[in-house]
This record gives C-alpha cells, structure tokens and sequence, in this order.
C-alpha cells in the first residue's frame, strides 16, 4: 500500500497530471471518432513517448487506453456508431435511448459503469499478477515455450472469425520476426548486407504500420468521402431523463458488479479481449435481468452491463502481460512495447526490479478512470493525412532510421491486405512481439535436451500447456462444426470457417 | 473453386513458404547471386565444431519452423475451400473494387513519396506538400486546407519533434 501511495504522489506532480488529463481527453476524442480505434491512439502515442520519464509515459499511455475504450461508448450511444469494436454492445440499448431522448442518461451510465468496471479490474491485477509472476519465476526453458505455444495458439484460435487464419497471422509474426540478428548465436538473418536490418524490423514501424496506416489505406478506400456523423444530443423534455437518477443506479449495482467480474475474468484470458467481454457481459446481464425484455428497446441497465465489462478489461489484460511477459491482445501488445521503450522489461522479474513501475501503472490506470470526460468531432479526410504524417515522422523518431520509415509503408500495406482478407493482426503483432523468447526458449530447451522433442512432455507444466493447447484447438472445431451443422439445418447459406 | 478467396490466400500462402524454404533459408540461395551475401551465414557451423563437438541449434531452425507453420496453414486453407466447393457453399466473392484499389493505390503513391522525398529534400519541404496532396485527393478544395493547415502543421511537427523531443528529422536541402 506504501508503494501505491508513493507512487500516487509521482503521478500527480505538476506536468505528469497536465500530461494526464490531456491524454484522456486526446483519448476520448480518438476513442469517439468511428474508424479512429484506441489501438491506433496508443500506438501513434509511443514515439511521443520516447523523451518522456516513466511516469509520464505511462500517464500518457494508460489514460488514452482507458478514455479511448469509454470514448467509443460515446459515439455508440450517440450515433449508433461505435467508436471502439469493444463499445458494440453499447449500441444496442445505447442508441434506442438516445432515439427516446434519454442519451444524457445513457451516458452518464456509460461512465458510470465504465468507472466501476475499471476500478474492479485493477483491485483483480493487483490480487493476481503478483502472485502469478512468483509461479511464473519457476518456469524453465520447456515451460516457457509451450506456454507460448498455448499463448500463440489462443490468440490465433481466438483473434477473427477463422481459427487458421488467426494461426496464420501468427506465423506470419514469427516469420517477420527472424529478420535481423538471431537472438542466440547473433547471425545476421535475411539482413542481405543491409545494416539498418541487423536489429530487426523495429517495433514502432512494424506496430504503427500494421495499425494506423493500414487503417488509413481501408478508410481511403471511397477517397474519405463516408463522413462521420456530428456527435449531438437530443435531450428530452423532462430533466431525470438526462441525468443517472439514484433509482437507475439501485436497478443496476448488481449487473454492473457481475458484468465487470466477467470482464476482468475474459480479461485474464490472453486474445479474447475488451469486444467479447462486451457482449459476455451484456448477455449475463440479459439472462439474469428480471426483465429481461427490455434489453435491446434502451434500458439503461444495457448499456451498464456493456461498459462495465469493456472497461474492466482493461486492467485485467495486464495480468498475462506484467506476470508473463505474454501480451493477450493488440492493445496490450502496443503496451509492452512502450514499457520497453522505457527499459522496462516485463514478466516475472518486472515484480523484483521493477516494483515502482508495476505500481505506478496500478496508479495510473486508476486516475485515468477517475479522469474520465467527454468530448468530440472532426471529419476523417482531415485527421486521416494527419495521422499519416505523425506516422512516419514517429517511425524515424525512435532509431533516426530512414529504413524504418519504408518497413512502416511496407507493414502499413501488408497490414491492409490481411484486413481485407480478413486475417486478423492482433496474432501477427503478437507473434512477432513473442518471436525472440519463444526461440530463445525452444532452443535452449531443444539443446539442453540434445534435440529430443520428449522434454516438452516429461515435465509436467510443460505438457500441461501442451495438453491446453491441443484443447483449446479442439474446442474450436468442435465448435465451428455445431455451428455449421445448425446453419446448413436452418438453410442459411453463409459459410462458417474453421 | 479457384474463385474462392481462401483458396487464393492459401495458394499465396503455400508459394510464399515455398519460396523461403526453397530459396530464402539455405545457403545456396538466388540471394547470394544478387545480394553478394548469404541470407543466413554459415559461420556458426564453424563456430560449433571448433575445438570441441557440441550440440546446437542453428538461426535457420526457427525461419524453417515458422515458414513450415505458414505452409501447413495454407494447405488446410485449399482443403477447406476444396471441402466447401465440392458441398456446394458459394465462396465469398471478391473483396476489392476497382474504384477501392485505385484510391487505395494513389494513396499509397501519396505516401511512397512522402517517404522517398524526406531525405532528398527534408521534412520541411515535403510535410505540406504531402498534407496538400492527400487534401486535394479527399476533396477538400479551400485553401485553408491546402495551404494553411499544412504550414501550421509542419510548423508544429518542426517545434515539437526538432525543438523538443531533439530529434533530428532529415532536413535535405534546408540542411547546413
């Protein structure tokens, strides 16, 4: 608790708070704008990041995380649009309030609930991550690569609609990964003499390119010219019906609680992330309602289930990623690179030598949820060339590397193909993110074994893993298959894939 | 069946593992001709065998792996899209439109430029142009947009990136 408070008292000096609350508000604006994605924010973030102290980094980083996932509850309610794929649950009754003239209702709920969830998902990372990371620090080298084969194998089984894609993409990671100097016996792979690639595809390019310019080549697609709707209120006649009322609150503790409980626990579970805990959430909350009719016509109870599940993702998906070393989704990805950007090397170790930053992202996701605002509006084909310009300024800012400039281009158009093909990136990035450990691991495990594959199964967490892994595969199809059946019985032609 | 988009993916897919694990990872490589250099050096051969045997793996053993991976997914994908031609499902149809991949191209030329001029002649001079470029294509026509946005903008790129952050983006002919 010492350390919390000390680290409280770092957060709010003078320039780390300014720093703070202007991201949350740059949070929200982006996290509110349909197109713009809070995994883009934080990424165009991180080259800001390079000059700033730890605490101001993580100010920065941590309050557009949390104020993008609620700015995209904004434009859901608002404009049935959402800002943020994890705010499309809010649509479903946000939007319908908004049509009755309730929207100052609804969003109030929105962060209301978004604050609740938040809070309990960080009380949960403090619980668990510690005690994890003590877990974790027995691992040996056959442990530590067949929890990255579960961790690679989950995200892909989990990350888009089809499973071999998903794997794919991660693949796709590791494979663009092995360029530059091999992290055992420092040989320069697939470099072709070139210098600038001995270190590798950069992450800040590799990130920036797959994330923001990729999402501005599928945005340019009509030249810009779908515009984004002007956010606005319509607001009722009768004053209870713009402002959360204790009565609302009383209807829905319950399900704000529940729903933030199953948030933080998909949360822990590395590459289902903040959208599926929104429609977890909202269909516990739907079961269990005693009404559960209303749920769809714009009941403020909705929209509380949604939020308070998508925010209490966020502090929970640290969990993997603080303990582990394993980022659980893209966001969390972004995140690991900015905390080595920093110097801070996550994982078991982060709680011995690194105990102050641990303790300062606790406190900083905090006031990023009590910082929470609201505001909004500017047209794509303005922002768009904008954002373009920060990306490759941000690219060479990191190594003053013209090289990285032309990877970001080249990842940004890769980035965009896979989109279109509908594979997903969240594996990729993460793939290429575990790459290094996960050979380093394999290979120590494999030379300390003489090259017998047996010492994945002969220690029991090791198989352990394994034995998930092959579960989780399992589950999968299984579960492609049911739904397949059940299409081609009820005549719907559209395919589902494995 | 050759029409289904999975299909295609996994031909790609399958040719572009083929072609490092045929080409790419040995030592033998088309890559050595053009390159003059190895994609992956033999050194650590030598490195291993050098006084005492030990048993190691070497840096090709992960692009295998991964490209292996890459392969073996690819081949599902064509099963698949095989297995769902021959039971009838009609595959997804094309992706792209014409109009898309054109604009998706002249922003990308935009782009490629941006990036290709910076060093030639610094960010100073490109960053409006570049902004103009890209307003003008998206349809903004006043010259508030074309002209003034892009100075302040590469004014406040200039001050925080060069002045503050100390970073010393190229400056080409502005150079000293």
């Amino acid at each position: 608790m010492d350390l919390f408070i000390d680290q409280f008292f770092v957060a709010i000096q003078g320039s780390n708070l300014v720093v703070l609350f202007l991201s949350t508000v740059a949070g929200i604006i982006i996290g509110a704008i349909p197109g713009l994605t809070v995994n883009m924010a934080v990424a165009l973030s991180i080259p800001l990041t390079i000059h700033m102290s730890l605490a101001q980094a993580l100010c920065m980083i941590f309050a557009i995380y949390v104020s993008g996932i609620y700015g995209g509850s904004i434009s859901a309610i608002l404009v049935n649009a959402p800002g943020t794929p994890a705010a499309a649950a809010t649509t479903l009754d946000g939007y319908p309030m908004t049509q009755q003239g309730r929207a100052g209702k609804a969003l109030q709920m929105a962060l209301f609930a978004s604050f609740i969830g938040g809070i309990m998902s960080i009380i949960i990372l403090v619980l668990v991550a510690e005690n994890l990371a003590a877990v974790a620090l027995k691992f040996g080298p056959a442990e530590r690569t067949t929890l990255m084969v579960f961790a690679l194998t989950i995200v892909g089984v989990l990350s888009g609609r089809s499973m071999i894609k998903g794997l794919l993409s991660g693949a796709l990671g590791l494979l663009v990964a092995t360029v530059g100097v091999d992290p055992m016996l420092a040989i320069p792979r697939f470099t072709f003499g070139m210098l600038e690639l001995e270190e590798g595809f950069g992450f800040i390019p590799v990130l920036i390119g797959l994330f923001a310019v990729s999402e501005m080549l599928v945005q340019a697609e009509d030249r810009m010219q779908t515009s984004i709707k002007a956010l606005y209120k319509e607001s009722s006649e009768r004053e209870e019906d713009s402002r959360l009322t204790r009565k609302d609150i009383l209807l829905s503790w319950k399900t704000i609680i529940r729903s933030g409980f199953l948030g933080a626990f998909i949360g822990m579970l590395p590459g289902i992330g903040a959208t599926v805990a929104c429609f977890f959430g909202y269909g516990e909350a739907k079961r269990a309602s005693k009404d559960p009719d209303a749920f769809g016509r714009g009941t403020v109870e909705g929209v509380a289930a949604a939020e308070s599940a998508n925010n209490a993702v966020a502090g929970a998906t640290l969990i993997p990623l603080l303990a582990l070393s394993i980022p659980g989704d893209a966001l969390t990805a972004i995140l690991y690179g900015a905390l080595l950007i920093q110097g801070v090397q996550t994982g078991p170790l982060i709680f011995r030598y690194h105990l102050d930053a641990v303790y300062l992202i606790y406190v900083t996701l905090t006031l990023a949820n009590i910082f929470m605002a609201r505001v909004a509006e500017v047209p794509k084909r303005i922002l768009f060339p904008i954002i373009f310009i920060f990306c490759v300024v941000g690219s060479f800012a990191m190594r003053n590397s013209v090289a990285d400039m032309y990877i970001m281009m080249g990842m940004g158009v890769t980035g965009y193909f896979l989109r279109k093909f509908e594979i997903p990136l969240a594996p990729l990035l993460i793939g290429y993110i575990l790459a290094n450990p996960f050979e380093e691991a394999l290979r120590q495990a494999l030379v300390g074994s003489e090259g017998s594959l047996t010492i994945f199964v002969a220690r029991p967490i090791a198989a352990g893993f394994l034995i998930l892994t092959v579960l989780a595969i399992g589950v999968m199809i299984r579960r492609t298959l049911r739904t397949r059946r059940e299409r081609t019985e009820s005549g719907e032609d559209e395919e589902s894939e494995l | 069946m050759f029409k289904s988009i999975n299909f295609r993916i996994g031909l790609f897919f399958l040719t572009f593992a083929l072609f490092i694990i045929v080409f790419m990872v040995p030592t033998i490589s088309v890559f050595i001709i053009v390159f003059m250099v190895p994609t992956i050096s033999e050194e650590w051969r030598q490195a291993s065998t050098a006084d005492v045997e030990f048993f190691t793996i070497g840096p090709r053993f992960f692009p295998y792996l991964a490209t292996g991976i890459i392969g073996f997914l690819s081949v599902i994908l064509i099963v698949q899209s095989w297995l769902q031609h021959r039971s009838g499902s009609t595959p997804p149809r094309s992706v792209f439109t014409r109009d898309a991949l054109k604009a998706v191209l002249i922003s990308t030329g935009i782009g490629m430029s941006y990036i290709v001029l910076i060093p030639l002649l610094g960010v100073i001079l490109v960053t409006p142009l570049c902004l103009a470029a890209y307003f003008w294509y998206f349809g903004l026509r006043r010259w508030v947009w074309i002209v003034a946005v892009p100075l302040v903008l590469t004014a406040f790129i200039y001050v925080s990136f060069v002045k503050f952050m100390m970073v010393p983006l190229p400056m080409g002919l502005l150079e000293r």
